[in-house]
């Protein structure tokens, strides 16, 4: 029921799909794939929906991509019942909010299993499917809060009142008189912090919410709103239901079928196991011997530690792939005007060219690249690149940009006298970049060069844009299980300083070494020579 | 000082500008094989542009440059050949700072020459021993005191076995103590039969080892000849003046 419209970027890509008549083969697309494996998409980060658990206990589902990571809940349980009955083996795509639908319109997922409310502006972009749960709403507030008896909407006069970020929960605020709307929040865990610490009054939220917080936190009070006369709330935000492509009719015509024949108790029970099964923040308070660290470390290591693997591939690669686009970029920026017309008109154009990709790769954000890339490439060429190596290529051509200017700064740099001594011993032009300008530029670049690599540890946090498990993305999805967000991303925070830190050392050590020793020592390198007649000239 | 009559290189009418800045007017010159000729001449005069002309690393605006007879700026010439026979020292030495003294010397002769890596090796030991700079060959540029440092650029540059060697000022950015162990050397090669061409501001020097002087002002020589011709009996007024500086110094 979770009813985000803010959809900017996904409605647009799947409007302008539409326009272009392209959807019209995404049934041959999805024909092609492995008809036995149902691809689900969902956040595996929205309890009791759907989370990510570190193992496969309570019928939990593979996290596609990822060996320690299994999907469960309410979604989950559902996305199941529907696989066995179309035979099919599901698998659970972990994608961000915002990329859930464009996974859809794009093909690289069949279902949005989601908690998401079918709103009118979704239903342009996709189809959706008879609801599989019917949700109430709350006002989640504290026993001692001079709220916690409010029975009229006009009692929430003056109350400090907030929703999740971006869903039609925080609309709902207007339905209650007189209460003031707080800026909305990011996620639960934000809000529940956010109550507990007296920050707000009360955050507005679905029935579930109510059940899950309880169970980590008995201390708060839910005021059931939907029951109260005069709240006004459409139908389709009450409701969630299952998100199908627009032109896959049969697939939806088969889970509604499905969806009829699970009946409202079933759903009932399958909610409220869910809401049992769901990892608790207070887990490890049972045994409160453990320190929080090391049971976090026990319970998601395995998830940090492929986390950190997954950044440092990126950072690494990206900056060495990047690097060798950005010199031979620099290389060609440098190249003197040749003699010819014809290689003149060439060198010109592919400047131009050149010089448009740094513009556009340098002008605009990386996240947006990314998401215009992975999803643009799924929606138009119905190509479905794996998305650690699309992250791989955004990384690697967003570092050339960059790196190519840096090269062509350090070539220009390089002492023009030396050009010309080169080029006075017959050199070449190619002999004298490789042998002589080159491997001056790129040492005098490699601070530069570092400052890049570093940049890429941090910045390839936004490639959770396009669910790349990197280390962000972790972080993300523990803090919002444990609910630990200020020890969690403390903890992330201090992995980045010591990610950076290491590999400023590293390069710092090897600057040093390529600077070598500032004095001549003659007894050092030579054998004795008599420091009377080294300025001594053979006559 | 073992000039021949065979002419190597001429200049015919070279003009050189630079935007609407004319440098060069018209320098026509021939130099014999193993001649010392000496361009002088005030700053700005055209000196060291003249040079470059030679090198081609300044494209004559008109003019004819010829080597051995053959027009060097014909777009069928090998440009890199003929610019390994006619070496070059420059002012501020510009030596390879990303390489050692002794793979200065070999860079060249590996590269352009396509010497055996021992051989050049061996030349470059030779020639380093030439200009005593044997004891360096492991010191980085950045290493070494101005004058070392040409002495190793004259080592790189004659490690070529270049027909001409061209000297640009070779002496004007060193330290006064350091003058000396430089002019040794050039008098020394002077000695070896290699033709050269040297631009300078030291007169003394120039006196002693040329063989013809060329003194150029305004884009054009002025006046050329012997030594003793021209320091002791200049003809144009220009020269007078010039001169009058230094002998009043």
């Amino acid at each position: 029921m979770k009813s985000r419209y803010k959809w900017i970027t996904a409605v647009m890509i799947a409007i302008i799909s539409m326009t272009f008549g392209l959807n019209c083969n995404s049934n041959s697309v999805s024909a092609k794939k492995d008809s036995n494996v149902l691809k689900v998409a969902m956040e595996a980060n929205y309890q009791p929906y759907n989370w990510t658990q570190t193992n496969a206990a309570n019928g939990a589902v593979p996290i596609d991509g990822s060996q320690h990571t299994f999907a469960n809940g309410y979604d989950v349980k559902i996305a199941k019942i529907i696989g066995k009955k179309m035979h099919r083996k599901v698998v659970v795509l972990k994608t961000e909010w915002d990329g859930l639908l464009p996974a859809l319109t794009s093909g690289k997922a069949d279902l949005i299993i989601a908690g998401m409310s079918p709103t009118a502006e979704r239903a342009k972009a996709i189809n959706f499917s008879q609801p599989y749960r019917r949700g109430t709403f709350v006002v989640i507030t504290k026993p001692n809060s001079k709220f916690a008896h409010a029975k009229k909407l006009t009692d929430f006069k003056g109350a400090k009142l907030t929703a999740q970020q971006g869903t039609s929960h925080y609309g709902l605020i207007k339905e209650l008189p007189g209460a003031k709307r707080q800026t909305a929040m990011r996620d639960f865990a934000a809000m529940r912090q956010s109550l507990i610490s007296g920050t707000i009054d009360g955050y507005l939220a679905e029935d579930t919410e109510a059940i899950s917080f309880k169970l980590v936190d008995p201390d708060i009070k839910a005021i059931p709103i939907s029951k109260i006369p005069g709240f006004h709330v459409s139908k389709e935000e009450s409701e969630t239901s299952i998100g199908i492509a627009k032109p896959n009719k049969l697939l939806l015509k088969q889970v509604n079928q499905i969806l009829a024949t699970i009946p409202t108790a079933t759903r009932n029970k399958m909610m409220t196991a869910a809401i049992k099964e769901q990892p608790k923040a207070d887990d490890n308070k049972k045994g409160q011997s453990e320190n929080w660290f090391i049971s976090m470390w026990k319970q998601y290591g395995s998830m940090l530690v492929s986390g950190i693997g997954m950044t440092l591939l990126l950072a690494s690669v990206g900056t060495i792939a990047g690097f060798f686009i950005g010199l031979a970029v620099g290389i060609i920026r440098t190249i003197p005007t040749p003699t010819t017309t014809g290689k003149k008109l060439l060198l010109k154009v592919s400047n131009w060219l050149l010089s448009v990709y740094i513009e556009v790769f340098r002008g605009t954000p990386m996240m947006v690249q990314a998401a215009v890339i992975y999803y643009g490439i799924a929606q138009f060429w119905h190509l479905n690149i794996n998305r650690t190596i699309a992250a791989l290529i955004i990384v690697s051509i967003n570092t050339g940009a960059y790196l190519a200017e840096i090269i062509r700064g350090g070539i220009i740099s390089t002492p023009a006298g030396q050009f010309e001594a080169a080029s006075a011993l017959g050199m070449t032009h190619n002999q004298r970049m490789w042998h002589i300008i080159l491997p001056q530029a790129i040492k005098n670049c490699l601070p530069s060069i570092t400052n890049e690599f570093i940049v890429n540890i941090k910045d390839t946090s936004v490639l959770s844009i396009i669910s790349v498990s990197e280390l962000f993305f972790v972080g993300t999805t523990v803090a919002s299980q444990t609910f630990k967000f200020f020890p969690t991303y403390l903890t992330i925070s201090a992995i980045y300083l010591i990610l950076t830190f290491t590999i400023t050392r590293i390069f710092n050590l090897i600057e040093k070494h390529l600077q070598g020793n500032k004095n001549y020592n003659l007894m050092a390198n030579q054998v004795q020579v008599g420091t009377t007649n080294d300025m001594e000239v053979k006559k | 000082m073992t000039a021949t009559s065979e002419t190597i290189l001429s200049l015919r009418h070279l003009q050189k500008s630079f935007g609407e800045h004319q440098v060069l007017r018209d320098i026509s010159l021939d130099i014999k094989k193993g001649e010392i000729a000496t361009i002088i001449g005030p700053s700005g005069g055209g000196k060291s542009t003249t040079l470059r002309c030679i090198n081609l690393l300044e494209e004559p605006t008109s003019g004819e440059i010829t080597f051995h007879g053959e027009n060097v700026l014909a777009s069928s010439y090998n440009r890199n050949i003929y610019r390994a026979k006619v070496g070059m020292v420059f002012q501020q030495f510009d030596l390879f700072e990303n390489k050692n003294v002794l793979a200065n010397c070999m860079v060249g002769q590996e590269l352009v020459l396509k010497r055996a890596k021992e051989e050049a090796r061996q030349i470059a030991l030779q020639n380093l021993e030439k200009v005593g700079m044997a004891q360096y060959i492991n010191a980085r540029p950045s290493q070494l005191s101005g004058g070392q440092q040409q002495r190793v650029a004259i080592a790189r540059a004659i490690s070529m076995d270049p027909e001409i060697l061209l000297f640009d000022e070779p002496t004007s950015a060193l330290d006064p103590e350091m003058v000396g162990e430089v002019l040794s050397v050039m008098q020394n090669l002077a000695n070896t039969g290699l033709t050269m061409i040297i631009v300078t501001h030291e007169m003394a020097f120039a006196r002693d080892i040329s063989d013809q002087i060329f003194f150029i002002s305004d884009g054009i020589i002025a006046e050329q000849g012997k030594p003793d011709q021209l320091f002791n009996h200049p003809q144009n007024e220009k020269t007078t003046k010039f001169l009058s500086n230094f002998q009043n110094n």
